[in-house]
Formats: structure tokens, sequence, C-alpha cells
């Protein structure tokens, strides 16, 4: 399915349907589980399934587990503004 | 040595004629197409916020009625900020000089750059196409929940500024990545002349800010359309929420606007006073610290929305420390003119006006960030008055003293200085007679957005239009004469500046090719040693 390429993995179109297929199974398991009346679950585990998906997302599609050095270290910058800006907003949130 | 020739603006390739404007690769070229294209938009903001100033100029409906007054704040907003202040100075001077500036012949990704200008204009297109159909009424800030059941077309609106943000994404990441790969032999990341910091710093907002806005608007789209229930408290949603989000980015679109003015602020400074810039680490790190910094504090446009109090102590506190990195500057431009061999001319004189403007500006943003002044000063033409201090006054002066300063580079040719010497002086009159007012208005109570006003506010509303009326004529006189000189002044020579950075190395106008062999870097930005 993946191929190497002057040092690198390419990734095969069969890799990226698989991963598209996984994505939208995803995204149901997710609908269904907020449709649960389960409490705390139905917000914790959509938020966990989100992360999965982004993990494959960046790590498939934009090609993170192929590169390396600067280009995988400028990913944190974006996880970092991503934790800030949600510990902000729960700021207000959590205090209302 | 004056040009030899039209330089990149010379024809003779394929494809030809206005073709080879709108489909070249070349950052030269792309930055005139939005300079052609962001002046354009420039002037209908400029219009629509005249004729809503003279709307005001009797009680009672003068020249529009409320709706309409509505619909032009709300236009005028989207116009001057996502079309015209937001993409001026990186899009325009970015594209022309940081390639030239680090040594470079290109952006890393010229076909990429093309395309942020075509989603550009398609944003412009979308956006001014409400204007035929009937335009959003909501503010450029797109509230929820009214956003979500007015009737006017907000979703065609905020679907422009969706594509406007993909074009400012695409701009970010080309900068992003040229400054890292493509800079000359010998030309560190301290050799790198302080504009081309602040438009680094400038590209990582862009890249990790202007998402937010873009998921946020799809979210008003997808509540319009199908009624998802985020925002709309009717249906379980938190409107406050949509604040935060479109706050999150339209906060740190300020320092997306003002940073690189001062990057152009930074560049004059040093070459008027023949001096070394004073400070050179420091406002270079301060362009990162005020990006960071300024990435934090977008809760303070929330202080009286039902944000929580603890929130709103946080925000305060960060909007004090953003102050920090932004007077660094300031002070370092000071130090840098004393005792310096100071050049009065036109682009040192915008300068001049810009540190002043952007000061009130910035001063007037710490009243509005401690809480309890924010509490009465809140949706007032205070805030009207500060935000285009730092917009107008700040960036926009910017943009302007970085037109004279590097028009002759761009172009060829010079514009008449002593026109241009008065068209500051009147601008800058015109624009203080125009805000100042409403900062008094403000503390005396004088909402924002109303299309009519007490009697008592009557002379200071009259002030101020009187104002509007002197900044538009200092604008025509200004453009008048830099379109003249652009098309027929006199031939500019090299370096009419006696800069140092690398652009004044090249001809003017610069060639297609900008450097016909890799360049050496062996001096900093500001090394004024051999030069007049």
């Amino acid at each position: 399915m993946d191929e190497k390429e002057g040092g690198r993995e390419r990734t095969g179109y069969a890799t990226y349907a698989l991963v598209w297929l996984g994505l939208m199974g995803l995204t149901w398991l997710s609908v269904t589980v907020s449709g649960l009346e389960s409490g705390a679950l139905r917000i914790a585990a959509p938020l966990a399934i989100a992360s999965i998906k982004a993990v494959f997302v960046l790590a498939v599609f934009m090609h993170l587990r192929s590169e390396r050095g600067l280009v995988r270290w400028v990913i944190l910058i974006g996880l970092i503004a991503f934790l800030v800006s949600g510990a902000l907003v729960f700021s207000d949130v959590a205090y209302r | 040595m004056a040009s030899d020739g039209a330089g990149y603006l010379g024809g003779g390739g394929r494809p030809n004629g206005l073709f080879s404007w709108i489909f070249s690769t070349d950052h030269k070229r792309i930055g005139i197409l939005y300079l052609v294209s962001i002046l354009s938009f420039f002037v209908v903001g400029v219009s629509l916020g005249f004729l809503m100033r003279l709307e005001l100029i009797s009680h009672g409906p003068t020249i529009m009625e409320a709706s309409t007054y509505n619909a032009f704040f709300t236009l005028h907003g989207v116009v001057m900020l996502f079309l015209f202040i937001i993409p001026a100075t990186p899009s325009v001077f970015g594209n022309f000089f940081l390639p030239i500036m680090i040594g470079a012949n290109d952006v890393s990704f010229p076909r990429l750059n093309l395309l942020s200008w075509w989603f550009y204009m398609a944003g412009a297109a979308l956006a001014l196409a409400t204007l035929a159909l009937g335009p959003a009424d909501t503010g450029w800030t797109f509230y929820a929940p009214y956003s979500l059941r007015t009737g006017t077309y907000v979703s065609l609106a905020v679907f422009a500024v969706f594509v406007l943000g993909l074009s400012s994404i695409l701009t970010g990441i080309n900068f992003v990545v040229t400054v890292h790969r493509l800079r000359a032999p010998g030309m560190g990341f301290f050799r790198l002349p302080l504009f081309v910091w602040a438009l680094y710093a400038t590209a990582w907002i862009q890249i990790v800010a202007t998402p937010i806005l873009g998921v946020n608007l799809l979210l008003v789209i997808a509540e319009r359309v199908f009624g998802i229930g985020v925002f709309d408290p009717a249906r379980g949603g938190d409107p406050i929420l949509y604040q935060h989000l479109f706050w999150i980015y339209s906060h740190p679109a300020v320092y997306i606007m003002i940073l690189p003015g001062m990057g152009i602020i930074s560049e004059i400074i040093p070459v008027f006073a023949r001096k070394v810039i004073f400070g050179y680490r420091a406002i270079a790190y301060s362009s990162l610290g005020i990006a960071g910094v300024g990435s934090l504090v977008w809760g303070h446009h929330m202080f009286v929305s039902g944000s929580s109090y603890t929130a709103g102590v946080i925000f305060s506190f960060f909007t004090f420390l953003v102050a920090i990195p932004s007077a660094i500057k300031v002070f370092n431009w000071v130090a840098t003119l004393y005792k310096g061999s100071i050049v009065l001319a036109t682009p040192f004189i915008f300068a001049l006006a810009f540190i002043f403007l952007f000061s009130i500006g910035g001063l007037t943003g710490l009243i509005l960030g401690a809480l309890s002044v924010n509490v009465h000063l809140h949706d007032t033409y205070f805030v009207v008055s500060h935000f285009h201090y730092i917009k107008f006054g700040g960036a926009g002066f910017a943009f302007f003293a970085g037109l004279h300063y590097w028009l002759p580079k761009m172009t060829g040719r010079m514009y008449n200085a002593k026109v241009a010497n008065w068209s500051c002086l009147i601008s800058f009159l015109g624009f203080n007679l125009l805000f100042f007012p409403m900062l008094i208005l403000g503390i005396e109570g004088m909402p924002r957005r109303y299309f009519d006003y007490l009697p008592q506010y009557s002379t200071l509303q009259t002030v101020s239009i009187a104002g509007s009326w002197v900044l538009v004529a200092g604008l025509i006189v200004m453009f008048a004469n830099l379109l003249k000189g652009s098309l027929r002044g006199p031939r500019a020579v090299h370096n009419p500046w006696g800069g140092a950075t690398l652009e004044w190395r090249l001809p003017s106008p610069p060639g297609k090719e900008n450097f016909e062999k890799i360049l050496e870097v062996t001096k900093g930005p500001y090394d004024f040693r051999g030069l007049r």
C-alpha cells in the first residue's frame, strides 16, 4: 500500500481510502454517542473521538508521519494555541 | 544608478497584456495586483464611511434611512478590515519586498501566491455582491443570535469573509516557508530587516488564528441553513461562544493589521535618522511577543457580554501585558531618533504621524482594557475612536508611509515631495478632527452604530463630520499625487533615500529576475557605512 520514495514513505491510495472509511465510522460513532442519555459521556466521548480523528488526519492526510524535524515541531504551535485558547474560554464558561 | 528600462513592468513575454498580470506568478506583479485591488476597495470603504458621517449632519434621516445606515456600517467594516487593512501591508509590500529583502528571487510557492490573490478577488466579489442583493445589517462582527435570524444576506457576507480568510492563510504559509527556506547565504535571522521580522510574526498569526474564524463562520452558515443550535439560545446554543470564537481570531487580526505597519516604521526611522536602529533584537522579539500575547487578550471585547468575572480579570491582565512589547517598539524608535541626522522627507513625516496616532490608539486601548472603565465606555464612540486611531491612524498611516517610501522602487518614478508633505499634513489634521471628538463624545455617552443622536452631541458631531471632509481632501491630494508621480513623474534613482536593505541595491523598478546571481550577505540591514 505504501512505498518508499526518496527515503520517505509515500502514502498509497488504498491507505487514504481506508483511513477515510475509518473517519466516517468514527463520525457515525460520535453522532451515536452524543444521542445517548449517558451524562458526562455525551460530551467526553465525542471529544475523545474527535481527537483520535484529528490524529489520523494529521498523520495521514497531512503527511506528518513521513515528516521529521522542524515540520513536526511546528505542529506543536497549533496544539499549544488550541490548548491555551480552550483554557481561556473555559475560564469564562466554568466561572459564569 | 537610474533604471535601465521597464524592469518587471515591461511586457514582451507570453501571455501578454492583462493576462500577463492576472496570471503572473512573479511576486512583484502580484504585489502590484494587490495594490491596485486593495486601493480600489479602500475607495469604496472611504466612500461608505464618508456617507455615514454625512448622514449625521442633522437629526433624523438626512440622506439615508436607519436600515441603510445599518447596512453601510456593516459593509464599511467588512470592506475596510477584510479587503483593505488586513491584507494591505503583507500582501502589497510583503509580496513585493519580502523575497528581495532576504535575497531571494521569489516566494517559496509562487503559484499559491497567485491563488491567494484570486481567492482575495473572489471574496471581494462576494462581499460586494451583498451590496447589490441586500447588504447584511449585523455589523462586521456578525454577532449571534441576531446574525442567525436577520433576513438580510448574512450567509453570503459570511462566506465572503471565509474565502478572504483562505487567501490570508495562503499568504501566511508562503511567508513563513520563504523566510525559513529562501534566505540568501549570510542572511541569518538577526540580519533580517525588521519589516521581515514583523511579516514573519504576522504570518504565524494568519496561520494559527484565521482557521478559527473560518470554522466559526461556517457554523453561522450551518446554523442559518440547518438550525444546528450551536449559538442560538432558543435551540440550546451559547451566543457568547460565538463571541469567543470570533474574537480569538479577530483580536489577533488587529495585530495582523498593525505589526506589518510597525515593520514599515522600523525600516523608515533608521534610514531618515541616518542611524543604526536602537534595540534591533528587542524590536524583533517584541514582534513575536505581540503576536503571542496579543493572541490571549480577545476577551476584553466581551467584558459586558455576560462572560464570567474571572475571565474578565484574566483578559484585562493580558491586555495590559500586551502594551509592553508595543511600548518597546515606540521607545526604540524614539531612541533611534535621538541625536540622529534627521532628514524630513515624506516617508519620515508619515512615520512620525504614525507614532503620534498609534500612541493615542494604544493608550486609549489601555483605558478600555481596565474592567471597570470598560463598563462605562463599552459600545460608545470612545471605542470607535480608539480602534480608528489604531487601524487607520496606525496601520493606515504606516501603509501610506510605506507607499511614499517604496513606490519609487516599485514604479521607477518619483512623486512630488512638496505635495506629498501637504497631503500628509491635511490627512493628519483631518483624521484628528474626525476622530478626537469621538473620544469626548464616547465619554459623554454617545453610543456607536446609532443613526441619530441627542441634541447635546450636535457640536462635536459637526466637528467630526467636518474632519471627514478634511481627511478625504487629504487622501484625494495624496493619491492624485502618487498616481501622477507613478505614471509621469521623474525617473527614480536606485536608492533615493540611502537605505541599506537589499531592495535598494536593485534598479528602480527591479528587473524580472531579482538577483542575477546568488547574493552573499555580509552586513546588517541598518549598516549605513558607505552610503550617503
